[in-house]
C-alpha cells in the first residue's frame, strides 16, 4: 500500500474507533453482554484489516471510497410516527411482518407473531434470557463472525445493535412468510446502520423470508449506509425460500452479505431484486456442507442513473451430490454499472457435483457497462457444471414488431426489458411476491431517461 | 390514402428500390407480385417505418401527411398495419400480454378508455376464434415455437383486432394450407369497405381467387415495371417472369 492509502486507511479507523467509544458510552448497562464482546472482538479484528481497494480480486470493480469518505454517525432510537412509516414494498402481502427503523426494532409497527410452539422471533438481547437461543447465536453468530475475514462483516457487527433471531423449530412449515422490513430515513447528518439476522431452520422445517430495503420520506441531503448481514442456517432437510428487495435511494449506499450453512438434505432459495443504491453490494455464500443439498441463487438488477450493483456469488460444493443453479439477470441503462462475479467451488469430495451458472445482462445504453466474472474450481471429476454469461442489447427486429403495432418506443423496451429478466421470476414460485416485484421492476424502468 | 412518388431506398449504400411511384385510393386493394429480391418487402417495411432503410429521394404521404416524418408507432396508431413475412418471436412476453397492449395503446390513442381484464379476455377470446385459432396460444410467447401457419395466423389476429385504414399483408399466404388461407382472405373480406385499403404482396395468383385486387403490379429490381388488374396475376402464375424479366430489361438496357 502507497503511504497515502496507509493515512487513509488509519485516518477512517480512527474515526471507526471515536464512533465505537461514543457508540459504548450509550450502552450503559448494555456494556458487559455477550452482544458488546462480540462488538469488540469485531472491532479489534478490524483493526488488523484494511478496506479493500481496486487490487483486490473480489472488489476489482467497485470502488468503496465513495462509501466511506463520508463521516457517518449512528442513528438515535427515535419513535418517529407509525403514520410516517409505511413501507412501500409488499403491504398487500399477506406475512408476519417485522419491522426496523434505522435499525432499530419497532415492535409498534410490527405484526403479532403466529402461535407456533417453540417459534422464536426477538431480538438477540431478549435472547439472552433464554439458553437455548443464546447458545444458538453464540454458536451461529459470534463465534461464525469471529471466523470471518471481511472487514465490512466486521465494521457491520462493530456498530449492529438491533439483531433479530429467529428460530423455527422442527418440522414446522411456516405458511405465511416473515417479511423484515427495514426502513431508513436520511438527516442532515450521514447515517449508518447495520441490520443483521440469524435465522436458523431446524429439521424438516419450512419457511419463507422477504427482507426489503427502503428509504422513506425524500428530503434526503445526507446518504444512509445501511451494512447488513443475514445468516441462515439449514438443518437436516430444512427448506429456506429467502427474498431480499433492495430499493433505496439513489444516493445511498449498502452491503449486503448472506451467508448459509446447508446440512444434508437441505434446499435454500435465494433472490435479490436490486433496483436502488448509488453502490450496492450483495455477497451470497452457501456452504453445502453434507450431501444431496439444493441451492437456487436468483438476481435482478435494474440500473439507472449512476446506480453501481455489484453481485458477487460463493457456492462451496465440499460434498458429494449437492445441486446448484444460479441465474442473476441485469438491464442496465443510463450510466449504470453491474458487476458479476460467480464462484462456484467443487472439493475433492464433492463427487456427482451439479452447479449451473447463467448471467445475463442487457445494456440499454451506450454508457451503461457490466463485468461479468465467471470463476469455478472444480477439484472432483464426476461433475456437471456450466456457466454461460452474455451481454446484449434489445433485439431491434422485435423493437420494430412491437412498435409496428402502435407501442412506444419506451412501451416496446420496457415490454422485452420485463420478458428478459421475468425468466428470473418464474423460478421463484411464490405469485403475490412476484406481482408485486414486477411492479416495483416496471417503476425503475420507467425512471431512466434511456429505458 | 397513400401515394408513394419516385421513392428510391437503399441500404448499406447499396439501392434496393429505385423510383416506385404508388397510388392507392381508398377501398382499393393493390396486389404486388415480382421475383424474389425484388424489392417487395423492403418496399412494405419503408412505409411501416423500419428504420435501417435509408429513403434517398422520393416522398411518401398517407392520409395527406409526410409519412417519414411519422414515428413508426405513429403510422401504426394512424391505421398503417404490416403483417409480417417473418413475424419475429419475442420470448417472455405472452401473447396475450401483448395483446392487451396493443388494443389498449389504439384505445389510448383514440381517447377511448382502455378495456379490464374481463372484457379485454372476452374481447380477445371472440377475435382468437374468428381467425380459427387455438385460445391456449394466447397464454404461449408471442411467436415463440408457433408453426409457420400459427404465425400467419396470428398476423390476421391483430390485423382484426387492430382494423387498420391501410393494411399491407406480405406473404401472408405462403406456406398454408386451404383452410389457413381462406382465415387469411376472410381476415381481408370481413374488413373490407370503401375506407380501407390493403397491399397484398404475393407470389401466388391463389391468394388472389380469394381477395380480388383492383390492380396488380409486378416489381421487379426495384421497380414497377408493369401493372395491370387481376388477370396479369392469371398470366403471371402460368408464365412465370421471364417476359417480364425480358421486358424490363430490354428496356432498360
Ligand atoms: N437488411 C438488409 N441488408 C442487406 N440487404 C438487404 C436487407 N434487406 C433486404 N436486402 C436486399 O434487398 C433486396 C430486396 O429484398 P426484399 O426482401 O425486399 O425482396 P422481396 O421482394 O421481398 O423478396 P422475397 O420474395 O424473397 O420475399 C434483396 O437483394 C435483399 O438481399
Ligand atoms: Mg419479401
Amino acid at each position: 500500500m502507497s503511504t497515502q492509502l496507509i493515512d487513509k486507511d488509519l485516518e477512517l479507523k480512527q474515526r471507526w474507533n471515536i464512533l465505537f467509544n461514543s457508540f459504548e458510552q450509550s450502552l450503559n448497562g448494555h456494556k458487559f453482554t455477550p452482544m458488546h464482546g462480540m462488538r469488540q472482538s469485531s472491532m479489534k479484528i478490524m483493526e488488523e484489516m484494511s478496506f479493500p481497494t481496486l487490487r483486490d480480486e473480489d472488489w476489482k470493480y467497485t470502488a468503496v471510497a465513495r462509501i466511506l469518505n463520508n463521516k457517518y454517525v449512528l442513528p438515535s432510537r427515535e419513535n418517529s410516527l407509525a403514520a410516517d412509516l409505511v413501507p412501500h414494498f409488499g403491504s398487500n402481502l399477506d406475512t408476519y411482518k417485522l419491522v426496523f427503523y434505522n435499525g432499530y426494532f419497532r415492535k409498534d409497527l410490527s405484526s403479532d407473531l403466529p402461535l407456533i410452539s417453540g417459534l422464536t422471533v426477538c431480538t438477540f438481547d431478549e435472547a439472552m434470557n433464554d439458553a437455548i437461543s443464546r447458545d444458538l447465536i453464540d454458536k451461529h453468530h459470534h463465534q461464525w463472525v469471529g471466523r470471518q475475514d471481511q472487514i465490512f462483516l466486521h465494521l457491520s457487527t462493530s456498530f449492529s445493535k438491533d439483531n433479530i433471531f429467529i428460530y423455527v423449530p422442527s418440522g414446522v412449515h411456516m405458511e405465511k412468510p416473515i417479511h423484515i422490513v427495514h426502513m431508513t430515513s436520511a438527516t442532515d447528518e450521514a447515517l449508518m446502520v447495520s441490520p443483521q439476522t440469524l435465522i436458523i431452520a431446524e429439521r424438516g422445517s419450512s419457511s419463507r423470508f422477504i427482507e426489503t430495503y427502503e428509504t422513506v420520506g425524500t428530503d434526503a441531503t445526507q446518504p444512509v449506509f445501511i451494512n447488513a448481514l443475514t445468516r441462515i442456517v439449514l438443518n437436516e432437510n430444512a427448506c429456506v425460500d429467502h427474498f431480499k428487495v433492495q430499493d433505496i435511494n439513489p444516493d445511498c449506499f449498502i452491503i449486503h452479505q448472506l451467508d448459509t450453512d446447508q446440512k444434508r438434505d437441505s434446499r435454500f432459495m435465494a433472490f435479490t431484486a436490486d433496483l436502488g443504491a448509488r453502490i450496492a453490494r450483495n455477497e451470497v455464500s452457501a456452504h453445502l456442507k453434507a450431501s444431496n443439498t439444493y441451492t437456487q441463487l436468483y438476481g435482478i438488477t435494474v440500473g439507472t442513473k449512476d446506480q453501481h450493483t455489484d453481485n458477487l456469488s460463493f457456492i462451496d460444493h465440499a460434498q458429494p451430490r449437492c445441486e446448484s443453479r444460479e441465474m442473476y439477470k441485469a438491464v442496465l441503462a443510463d450510466q449504470s454499472r453491474g458487476v458479476f462475479t460467480g464462484k462456484v467451488m467443487v472439493r475433492p469430495d464433492a463427487q456427482k457435483t451439479n452447479a449451473f451458472q447463467q448471467n445475463n445482462t442487457l445494456l440499454i445504453s451506450p454508457k451503461a457497462r457490466m463485468d461479468t466474472k465467471p470463476q469455478l474450481e472444480i477439484f472432483a471429476d464426476d461433475v456437471k457444471c456450466s456457466h454461460g454469461a452474455t451481454i446484449g442489447q434489445l433485439d431491434k427486429e422485435s423493437l420494430f414488431y412491437l412498435m409496428s403495432r402502435g407501442l412506444s418506443h419506451k412501451e416496446a423496451a420496457s415490454l422485452l426489458q420485463f420478458a428478459f429478466v421475468a425468466e428470473v421470476l418464474d423460478h421463484l414460485s411464490f405469485p403475490e411476491f412476484e406481482q408485486e416485484i414486477a411492479k416495483s421492476i416496471h417503476d425503475h424502468f420507467n425512471q431512466s431517461g434511456t429505458l | 390514402m397513400l401515394s408513394i412518388k419516385n421513392l428510391h431506398v437503399s441500404i448499406d449504400n447499396q439501392s434496393i428500390l429505385n423510383g416506385i411511384n404508388l397510388e392507392v385510393k381508398p377501398g382499393e386493394v393493390h396486389a404486388i407480385m415480382g421475383p424474389n429480391g425484388s424489392g417487395k418487402s423492403t418496399l412494405a417495411n419503408v412505409i411501416a417505418g423500419r428504420e435501417e432503410y435509408e429513403i434517398t429521394a422520393g416522398t411518401m404521404t398517407y392520409k395527406g401527411e409526410d409519412l417519414s416524418a411519422m414515428d413508426i408507432n405513429e403510422r401504426a396508431l394512424e391505421g398503417i398495419f404490416l403483417s409480417f413475412q417473418y413475424p419475429v418471436e419475442i420470448p417472455g412476453v405472452s401473447t396475450s400480454n401483448f395483446m392487451k397492449h396493443i388494443i389498449n395503446a389504439g384505445r389510448k390513442h383514440k381517447g377511448l378508455e382502455e378495456l379490464d381484464a374481463m372484457q379485454m379476455l372476452k374481447f380477445l377470446r371472440e377475435k382468437v376464434k374468428s381467425v380459427g385459432m387455438d385460445e391456449s396460444m394466447l397464454k404461449r410467447s408471442l411467436n415463440e415455437g408457433f408453426s409457420g401457419g400459427e404465425k400467419k395466423r396470428n398476423e390476421v389476429l391483430q390485423m382484426a383486432v387492430l382494423e387498420p385504414s391501410l393494411a399491407i399483408l406480405d406473404e401472408t399466404d405462403s406456406g398454408l394450407d386451404i383452410d389457413a388461407l381462406k382465415t387469411v382472405a376472410d381476415g381481408v373480406n370481413q374488413l373490407r369497405n370503401l375506407e380501407r385499403s390493403f397491399i397484398v404482396v404475393t407470389h401466388y395468383q391463389r391468394l388472389l381467387n380469394y381477395i380480388v385486387p383492383d390492380f396488380v403490379h409486378v416489381l421487379y429490381k426495384g421497380r414497377i415495371v408493369k401493372t395491370g388488374d387481376r388477370h396479369l396475376a392469371v398470366e403471371l402464375e402460368a408464365k412465370g417472369y421471364d417476359w417480364i424479366k425480358e421486358e424490363a430489361d430490354g428496356v432498360s438496357a
